[in-house]
């Protein structure tokens, strides 16, 4: 029994520990309190042997097969035309957020100022919420889906985008500004190759991200495979689910290679 | 490369009167008098901490001095439109500051970038196209096999010819160059030096070098100055500059400290 307190006595002046405790005592109250919910419906655990036993016997039929592949391609179609809007809003975005065209120094903070809130507002609502207020605006379509997604990664892409640009080493940009480079030359002589590689890979990063998104909000009238995975789920057909989130899977991988490939051929 | 602008004819390069430059209150250069005729190449030899970058980015119109004024071809550097320095003076920084993921190619041809619209500097960027002024200053610095490689693949001695092919192709009427040889191996160095001395003397241009090495200074150059603590101790044609000179502008900095 004298441990525990000697642990006290030595922690008490560090002043964290309390803290420490707290954050314990906090953690094990909400994983209680989520524990005192029933975790699975009734009869849970059968249902969970049928979604383990499904994954030994996965639905490979021809015909299902083809439905995949064609859920595949549509959501990764629904991903290029989210990415699309979302660099169509992000790059002239990140140009006004950073303000790297604009040379007096007054101007440049307030058109940056002003063009930050507007990005800030947009990317504070999550891209499920975009959907729902557009699911009431347009109706269940691909459209409001595409644009569901493409807006607050648009916003996203112009904040990351345009900070990319302002944090380049500033040296080289004032070699080429002294040559008489204009800030539009400066940004592709200059900052865009500095800022390079890193900014490839963020941009294939969001793009993972989006073909995530394109699954998930398929209750939107995105079709693809967040859309067959629900009618799965509804008819209880879990052996379909397993191909269906492997398809997902491929095509995050796949995201993920081009990815590399890309940054590792180097120049933008 | 052809003399640069009608104003080649001016006697002097640049000139600077009574020009002083401090940093956060501390003088850093002159109260400082110094005339330059066209085509002449001038050495700043001085320790570290002389003045001679502060200098040699006054007369580039990157730093504006706190007084006295900065003449380039006679022509007050403080009431030159935007477009017309790049063509009057051009400074080789010694950190080169160089685009390392482009090609070589593309950064000696950023030199050309104040006299490109964005069309043009799109095009060279994104097409295979051949600017003529790129490879033969290319060729100049011997750099010409070397056009498709990125520069973060190049040697230090390489960079340093980058550098120079750039400034060449912006084509000033004053080049300026702020330890150039600093990182490169004696024999390296004398070649640069020897480079810039002779693409210098084919363009008309004016060339003022700051180095190290005095004994560069007086092997290549036309004047040698010394600078310390911000002021001129010698001015001198080469053949005047003894080994005593050099020395006790090395060793007057070391009483400084002494001094009130």
């Amino acid at each position: 029994m004298s441990t525990p307190s000697l642990v006290w006595v030595r922690a008490r002046p560090a002043g964290r520990s309390l803290l420490s405790l707290l954050l314990v005592v906090a953690f094990a109250l909400s994983v209680l309190a989520v524990a005192g919910e029933p975790v699975a419906g009734s009869g849970g655990a059968k249902a969970a042997r049928e979604v383990l036993a499904s994954l030994l016997r996965p639905d490979l039929s021809l015909p299902f097969l083809r439905t995949v592949a064609e859920a595949t391609l549509l959501t990764a179609a629904y991903a290029v035309a989210a990415m699309t809007v979302a660099l169509a809003v992000g790059i002239p975005g990140a140009l006004a957020v950073s303000g790297v065209l604009v040379r007096r120094r007054s101007a440049r903070l307030a058109s940056v100022s002003v063009v930050r809130g507007l990005f800030a507002t947009v990317r504070a609502i999550h891209e499920l919420v975009w959907a729902l207020l557009l699911l009431i605006i347009l109706g269940p379509n691909p459209i409001a889906g595409v644009i569901a997604i493409g807006l607050p990664y648009g916003a996203t892409v112009a904040r990351v985008l345009g900070e990319r640009l302002t944090d380049v080493p500033a040296a080289p940009l004032a070699a080429l500004t002294s040559a008489g480079s204009s800030p539009w030359q400066t940004l592709f002589y200059g900052r865009l190759p500095l800022a390079g590689a890193d900014l490839a890979g963020y941009l294939f990063y969001r793009f993972e991200c989006a073909v995530r998104a394109a699954a998930v909000l398929s209750f939107i009238g995105l079709g693809g495979i967040g859309f067959q995975i629900q009618i799965a789920l509804a008819d209880l057909r879990f052996e379909r689910v397993w191909p269906l989130l492997a398809a997902l899977l491929v095509l995050v991988v796949a995201v993920d290679r081009l990815s590399r490939y890309v940054r590792e051929a180097g120049t933008v | 490369m052809t003399s640069p602008s009608t104003n080649g004819a001016h006697p002097y390069g640049c000139a600077l009167e009574r020009v002083c430059i401090s940093y956060a209150g501390q003088p850093a250069l002159g109260p400082l008098d110094l005339q330059v005729p066209t085509g002449q190449a001038v050495a700043l030899v001085g320790p570290s901490g002389a003045g001679k970058t502060s200098l040699l980015r006054a007369v580039a119109g990157q730093l504006r001095p706190g007084s006295g004024r900065v003449l380039l071809a006679g022509r007050d550097i403080s009431g030159l439109r935007r477009a017309e320095l790049p063509g009057l003076a051009g400074l080789m920084s010694q950190r080169l500051d160089l685009i390392p993921q482009l090609s070589v190619r593309h950064n000696v041809q950023s030199g050309a970038l104040g006299r490109w619209g964005l069309a043009r500097s799109l095009a060279a960027l994104l097409l295979p196209l051949e600017h003529p002024p790129a490879r033969a200053a290319a060729r100049r610095v011997g750099l010409e096999q070397l056009l498709p490689r990125r520069v973060a693949d190049l040697s230090g001695g390489e960079l340093q010819r980058v550098a120079l092919a750039r400034l060449l192709v912006q084509d000033p009427a004053v080049v300026l160059a702020d330890e150039p040889v600093a990182s490169l191996d004696p024999a390296r160095a004398d070649d640069l030096l020897g480079m810039m001395r002779a693409t210098g003397r084919e363009g008309g241009r004016t060339l003022i070098v700051s180095l190290h090495s005095p004994e560069l200074a007086v092997r290549h150059f036309d004047r040698v100055i010394g600078l310390r603590a911000g002021r001129i101790v010698f001015d001198l044609p080469p053949s005047r500059v003894t080994p005593a000179e050099l020395q006790s502008l090395y060793e007057l900095l070391d009483l400084t400290p002494t001094r009130p």
